[in-house]
């Protein structure tokens, strides 16, 4: 049973004692005539029942000893935390090798189209860990943009690939297919949202296609009906976006914050799509489409 | 939570560089601030990373702090912002190295009969399953949640911690919770509950 939606606003300040006496008191009427209204705070304090509690939490051992011996060993040779200088040159480790694995391996059950669209992300993404170690063979077509951006850009394609690579060269070729992009917004059990291929998501020049089943899954993708979008995309480049069945619509690459505030502010969306664990961008695609029912 | 005099002097000495002073605070909020990254992370050697980071950035920046808000509340806000920073390093890395850790959550089989009368769930079942539902929530949902239903900040508080207005404290919270309450649902862990009378009482504590 659904919540009204004309109490959906008040219901969880309802909960969280956050009404004015007034407000609460009007709340507190409605619940006793309206079962969806009081299914849903039920629900909010059967959460709060059993949310995980702070005496639940076992700090690790040792913890404030190591706290402060970092500071101590600071203070002594001016060395800020370790986990900064840990971290990062770990993580540029872990790009090379990526990339370098990445390189290799052929493709299986892509398209033409998909595997130069591929091949060009290897070699951006060989380009780019040359920041980090000379460049072998920064091949053909990555083209050095030079801006920060551009860099970004980069990194998602490196992931790109490595995804891509991981999915094709590993025992369980149809491992990509059952990554829901966005399982809030799935329709049922089937895996029907799978992730998309983003070929170049750079802001500037907007991509030439989004593909359904590509190698690139958005940290979340919604897909709307014209008619629900109205003009709340005007001035946004979108991109063609195409499944198995050819175009269906456009699709829109943004940042998650602008994303939620498209989502939120300007189409009052209801209820937002939840952060696929699995993503390799941060970035987040609303598809406008007239069969956003059919895929969304 | 101790003596708030006794808090505010140990800042004051430790904005001051003793780090005895600062090593009181340290034991003093661990535990909060660990929970708070606990939760938000999902996993242990990220939340000590990201509460290690928090405390850090506490003891270089406590020139900064004017206490026109509270120790707690910029010491959440240091350990939330270092989660958030945490966490999108982390989503690379992860993705980075492909699909495997939580495979099983991205199967999602969703029981469409009743899984039986939410009673029989045991709680702490439940609170795997908060949990769970937790990690699939945007970072800056998650957080809010936890302040509100972990740390049991207001509205207001949470607001302070985080820097942003009351308004989007409170439609976090609310889509936040609206798509916890919607995982719990659809993974079947959670069946829409028949409606208690005694809701109404309950809510407005």
């Amino acid at each position: 049973m659904k919540y009204c939606e004309e109490y959906a606003a008040l219901l969880d300040a309802f909960v969280d004692g956050e009404l004015t006496p007034g407000e609460a008191d009007r709340v507190r009427e409605h619940l006793k005539a309206c079962g969806g209204c009081r299914s849903y705070v039920d629900a909010a304090l059967a959460i709060r029942d059993a949310f995980p509690a702070l005496e639940n939490v076992d700090v690790p051992a040792g913890f404030a000893d190591g706290v402060m011996a970092s500071i101590r060993a600071e203070t002594h040779k001016k060395r800020k935390t370790p986990w900064g200088k840990v971290l990062l040159p770990m993580a540029a480790c872990l790009a090379i090798v990526v990339a370098l694995q990445s390189i290799p391996v052929g493709h299986d059950n892509t398209t033409a189209d998909s595997a130069a669209v591929n091949d060009r992300a290897q070699a951006d993404a060989f380009f780019y860990t040359a920041e980090s170690a000379p460049a072998e063979d920064s091949s053909a077509e990555a083209d050095s943009g030079g801006e920060e951006e551009r860099a970004d850009v980069q990194e998602n394609e490196l992931l790109t690939s490595s995804s891509k690579e991981s999915g094709s060269a590993g025992s369980a070729p149809a491992a990509p297919r059952a990554v829901l992009e966005d399982f809030a917004a799935d329709s049922g059990t089937a895996p029907a949202d799978a992730p998309m291929a983003m070929t170049s998501p750079d802001s500037e020049a907007e991509p030439d296609i989004w593909e359904k089943y590509g190698n690139v899954v958005f940290a979340s993708t919604v897909y709307l009906t014209p008619e629900f979008v109205g003009d709340a995309l005007d001035g946004y480049a979108g991109s063609p976006y195409s499944t198995d069945e050819g175009v269906i619509g456009v699709g829109y690459a943004l940042e998650q914050a602008e994303f939620e505030h498209i989502l939120y502010d300007v189409l009052d969306y209801p209820l937002g799509p939840m952060l696929n664990q699995n993503r390799t961008t941060e970035l987040s695609c609303i598809v406008v489409t007239d069969a956003a029912c059919a895929v969304g | 939570m101790k003596d708030h005099t006794t808090e505010t002097q140990w800042v004051e000495a430790a904005r001051r560089g003793d780090q005895d002073a600062f090593e009181q605070l340290v034991r003093l909020y661990e535990k909060r601030v660990y929970a708070l990254t606990l939760r938000m992370c999902g996993n242990p050697e990220d939340a000590a990373e990201a509460a290690q980071e928090a405390f850090l950035s506490a003891w270089q920046g406590l020139g900064f702090f004017r206490q026109e808000s509270s120790f707690s509340t910029w010491l959440y806000r240091l350990a939330s912002n270092a989660c958030v920073d945490l966490l999108r390093r982390e989503g690379r890395r992860k993705s980075a190295a492909g699909p495997s850790l939580d495979d099983e959550s991205l199967g999602f089989d969703v029981p469409d009969t009743a899984p039986g009368p939410q009673s029989a769930l045991e709680r702490s079942e439940l609170r795997a399953q908060i949990e769970e539902g937790l990690r699939h929530l945007t970072p800056e949902h998650r957080q809010v949640l936890i302040l509100r239903e972990m740390h049991q900040l207001s509205y207001d508080e949470i607001s302070e911690t985080l820097e942003v207005d009351v308004g989007t404290v409170k439609s976090r919270i609310s889509r936040g919770r609206k798509q916890l309450r919607n995982f719990l649902l659809k993974t079947g862990n959670f069946p829409a509950p028949p409606a208690s009378k005694d809701t109404a009482k309950e809510g407005c504590k």
